[in-house]
């Protein structure tokens, strides 16, 4: 797709349609033991006439390099969907949907999912984060959905120059705050910081969806897991999210 | 031909086939259970129980290496005590042998947790992980030194109810006197190896990959230590030796039973392929089968020099 951002197509019929927030655990390559591990990609998108699902992923080290140069019609080794991804909202919510780049996945399968279940597009608003114009690409298919939109970029090549956070920021300090409205967010854990800050300050409930170094995907290897708010206690990003309440995760 | 002989007794255990679970890559079963028919393993060896519930070190915890990975968890675990009554019942009538490991940083604390075990009879074995650091004594690990070892095993052994396997650590300028320590104590069996030490440094951030400096290498990576480690041991002790070490698929299996282990664990291999060990059993059912091997057991120790 250019800017390093990739969208995978894979041929897989699913039982249901996915939950917005699953993951799936994919081998970059199938020969030999390097690298050695899966790694978790958000469900983008399916398509159920064709039994496809997508994923978009942008390289960030070997393992995704890897991946991205797998040819077409390739059969890959994969597990999932895993996790327990996002609680939909009811319908009289109003929605502050906010991706941060490669974070915006599945946050776009949330918003497909809570319009194919009639949510109505006037109470979905998507805010869109990237680093620089060209990272927009990972927003196109956001683009087409029938629904309110902004962006920034951190250097201001295109809309908002700053912080999607700036953005949400904007929408709770317009009159969006409060218990009527639900944030969901992924993104960098910079941004989910600062989101964090932002569902406190505003009184609105806020869940994120966490990355994390994810060995096994099982809930086995204890290793991606993330500190729990005001508890002596980890929690398994794999297996108790990756979507936490944002009060219930210390970042 | 029939179906091969796969039972292996160890310390008086007889386990259906040599393939078992390392401890910390299985938790206590109960996520595999979705994946894998559990009565088909040879053995489970549930993740270290210490006397009180560890929290386990500060994330990032993990860092994948060259065909390997580091783990720095902090023997994360419920407890002795939630263990016996919450694990247990799970573990009980899965139709395979439950062989629990047992972590401590003194004696005392390997005795408590030990004596916690006595009477339960869904456990068959104890697995004892002398590889953690001795913080009673100078911090170096139980198993570094054969008078350390003996200590710890005899013990132990003389409250266990359970054969007893010491789990060694490869970190080690000579494993053999430890092995043999460990025999003369009264070990029904040895498990080896345990992880070897690592550490991993980002060179774009300088910043160390683990929070905890440094981990436990494991994986494919250590599987030739592992291998010079098992044939080294089994050319000192009698007693039964269970191998462990990036143990992938069934050829690393009959690898290891060729250095001279009686049974296996697959560890690492878990995270990747759920499903890697009944995998394994049936890759080994059938190479027996086209060798015309009919007891598995009749390939400890044969590998042959060259």
């Amino acid at each position: 797709m250019g800017a390093g951002a990739y969208l995978l197509s894979i041929k897989l019929k699913l039982k249901t349609f996915p939950h917005p927030g699953e993951f799936l655990h994919i081998k970059p390559t199938s020969e030999g033991n390097d690298p050695l591990l899966r790694r978790a990609f958000s469900i983008f998108d399916y398509d159920e006439q064709n039994g496809t699902v997508d994923v978009l992923y942008k390289v960030f080290g070997r393992g995704s390099a890897i991946l991205s140069r797998v040819a077409a019609g390739h059969v890959l080794d994969l597990l999932g969907p895993l996790g327990n991804g996002f609680p939909i909202p009811e319908k009289s919510k109003q929605l502050l949907l906010v991706g941060g780049g490669v974070g915006i996945p599945p946050i776009y399968l949330l918003a497909k999912t809570c319009l194919r279940n009639g949510h109505d597009p006037k109470l979905i608003k998507f805010l869109m984060g990237f680093g620089k114009a060209e990272d927009c690409v990972m927003g196109e298919r956001v683009a087409q959905l029938p629904i309110e939109q902004a962006l920034s970029t951190d250097d201001g090549s295109r809309g908002h120059k700053g912080f999607v956070s700036d953005l949400l920021k904007a929408k709770l300090a317009g009159g969006l705050a409060g218990d009527k409205t639900v944030i969901y967010a992924c993104g960098p854990e910079g941004m989910l910081k600062s989101i964090q800050g932002l569902a406190k300050e505003y009184a609105t409930p806020c869940y994120l969806s966490l990355e994390s170094i994810m060995p096994c995907g099982l809930g086995t290897c204890l290793g991606c897991v993330v500190k729990q708010e005001g508890e002596d206690k980890y929690l398994r990003v794999c297996r108790e999210g990756p979507v936490f309440e944002a009060n219930e995760v210390e970042l | 031909m029939s179906s091969p002989n796969l039972k292996v007794n160890i310390g008086g255990v007889e386990f259906a086939n040599p393939v078992m679970t390392a401890s910390g890559t299985f938790g206590y079963g109960e996520e595999f259970n979705e994946y894998i028919d559990l009565s088909r393993l040879g053995g489970i060896v549930t993740k270290s129980i210490t006397r009180h519930e560890r929290k386990g070190h500060r994330p990032p915890r993990t860092a994948e290496t060259a065909s390997g990975m580091l783990n720095a968890i902090g023997l994360a675990n419920v407890g002795v005590d939630a263990y016996v009554r919450d694990k247990l019942q799970f573990l009980r009538g899965l139709g395979t042998k439950i062989v629990v490991n047992v972590a401590g940083f003194d004696i005392d604390e390997f005795i408590y947790v030990v004596d916690k075990l006595n009477g339960h009879e869904e456990i068959d074995m104890v697995e004892l992980n002398i590889s953690c650091p001795n913080v009673k004594g100078d911090g170096m690990e139980f198993s570094s030194k054969p008078e350390i070892a003996y200590e710890v095993v005899s013990k132990v052994r003389k409250i266990c109810d359970f054969p007893l396997m010491p789990k060694l650590s490869p970190n080690v300028a000579d494993i053999k006197p430890i092995a043999k320590a460990c025999e003369e104590a009264g070990a029904d069996a040895l498990a080896l190896i345990n992880t070897l030490y690592g550490m991993a440094i980002d060179p774009y951030t300088w910043k160390i990959k683990l929070t905890n400096v440094t981990g436990g290498l494991s994986g494919p990576a250590i599987k030739p230590v592992a291998i010079q480690a098992v044939w080294k041991v089994y050319n000192t002790v009698k007693i039964p030796i269970v191998g462990i070490g990036g143990i992938m698929d069934y050829r690393d299996v009959v690898e290891f039973m060729l250095a001279g282990a009686k049974a296996v664990q697959f560890g690492t291999a878990n995270f990747i392929q759920p499903d890697c060990t009944i995998t394994a059993i049936d890759g080994l059912t059938e190479y027996l089968q086209q060798r015309n091997i009919a007891d598995v057991n009749d390939l400890i120790g044969k590998a042959v020099k060259i």
